[in-house]
Order: C-alpha cells, then sequence, then structure tokens
C-alpha cells in the first residue's frame, strides 16, 4: 500500500525527468553536431607550419633575374638584345619564361597570379614592342 | 513538500521553486554536459536552459 502510494506521489516526478531527459539528449546531440561542424572547419594558428623564411626570399629572385639577364646575353644579335632590354621587366619576365623555360601560358599565368588572357596579351604585345623596335632601328 | 507542487510553483515562475528544481537536477544536467571526459560548461548552459523550457512545456496529467 505504502509502494503504491510512493508510485502515486512521484508520478509526476517520474514523468517529468523521463520528459527532460529525452529532450536533454536531443540538445546533447546538436550541440555535440554544432561543435563538430565547427571543429571540421577550423584551422588554429599554431598548427600551421611555422619558418622564419618568407616563401619567396629575396636572393632567389635576384638569382633568377640574373639567369634570366644570362641567358638573354647569350643571344648572338646585339641589336635584338637590346630590343628585348629596352622592354618592361613584366614583359621580358613572360617572354623569358614562355621560350627559355617552355612554359604554357596557363603555366605563366598560375605563376605570376594574372590569367591567361593577360599573358597571351602581354606576350604578344612584348613581340609586337620588339618587331617595331628593330624594325624601326634598321630604317 | 512533493514534487508536483514544486513544479507547479516552478511553473508559476516562483524563483526558489525554479532554482529548488535546478539544483534537484544538477547531476543529471552535470553527467550529461561531459564530452569525453571533460565537463563543457557551454553545453551545462543549454541544458539548464532545457530544463527552465521544459518546466513551462510539461503539462502535469492526472
Amino acid at each position: 500500500m505504502n509502494g503504491k502510494n510512493n508510485y502515486i506521489e512521484n508520478k509526476v516526478q517520474n514523468t517529468f525527468t523521463a520528459y527532460l531527459m529525452k529532450s536533454i539528449h536531443g540538445v546533447r546531440q546538436g550541440y555535440l553536431a554544432r561543435k563538430n561542424k565547427i571543429l571540421i572547419h577550423e584551422d588554429y594558428l599554431e598548427d600551421m607550419p611555422v619558418s622564419d623564411q618568407p616563401s619567396y626570399r629575396f636572393e632567389e629572385y635576384i638569382k633568377d633575374f640574373n639567369r634570366s639577364k644570362e641567358q638573354f646575353n647569350d643571344l648572338e644579335d646585339h641589336k635584338l638584345l637590346k630590343a628585348v632590354m629596352w622592354l618592361k621587366d613584366s614583359e621580358r619576365e613572360i617572354i623569358y619564361l614562355h621560350i627559355f623555360e617552355e612554359k604554357t601560358f596557363p603555366e605563366i599565368a598560375s605563376e605570376l597570379l594574372i590569367s591567361e588572357a593577360a599573358v597571351k596579351g602581354r606576350y604578344y604585345y612584348a613581340l609586337t614592342k620588339i618587331r617595331n623596335r628593330m624594325r624601326g632601328e634598321d630604317i | 513538500m512533493n514534487f508536483e507542487e514544486l513544479l507547479i510553483r516552478a511553473k508559476k515562475k516562483d524563483e526558489t521553486a525554479v532554482v529548488e528544481i535546478i539544483e534537484m537536477y544538477k547531476p543529471l544536467l552535470v553527467k550529461n554536459a561531459i564530452v569525453d571526459g571533460y565537463f563543457d560548461e557551454d553545453l551545462y548552459q543549454e541544458l539548464v536552459k532545457e530544463l527552465l523550457l521544459r518546466i513551462q512545456t510539461y503539462s502535469i496529467l492526472k
């Protein structure tokens, strides 16, 4: 008799607890899913590879530049060399990459972070400039 | 005081009754707020919020 009374007295508490546990479970699942989603897309600065060196060092750039100059110096035609050296650095770089390193336009575009159309445009414009310059000196 | 009276008082937004219910269910909430062996304070707050909501939405059947 006492046990039955106890059950009736606790009935509200028991059903409330069951109700609460069910909803708490749902909240927990939702919270963990959200947290997991954030974790997947999160990169901590501490975890990134650390190096004191910048990705592209100035010495390397100078070396590249000198190398390109040397190869241009190998050109036998002195007039052509003069015309090439008369171009802008950016134009000369594209010509160097395309002719001596035999890189395609898309490769040059991805290397210099400009569009393929821009690379093509600058390349052919530079060639036209060289041609005009040489023709002009011929006359 | 039995639980039903306490719940009815809490439903009427009696602060002491609400606090008493939160204290009563604290172990359950803390247990559910543990993630990978660590207590997650944010999750615990979410669960307390849920408890407060459930006090209001629970309907006592006779």
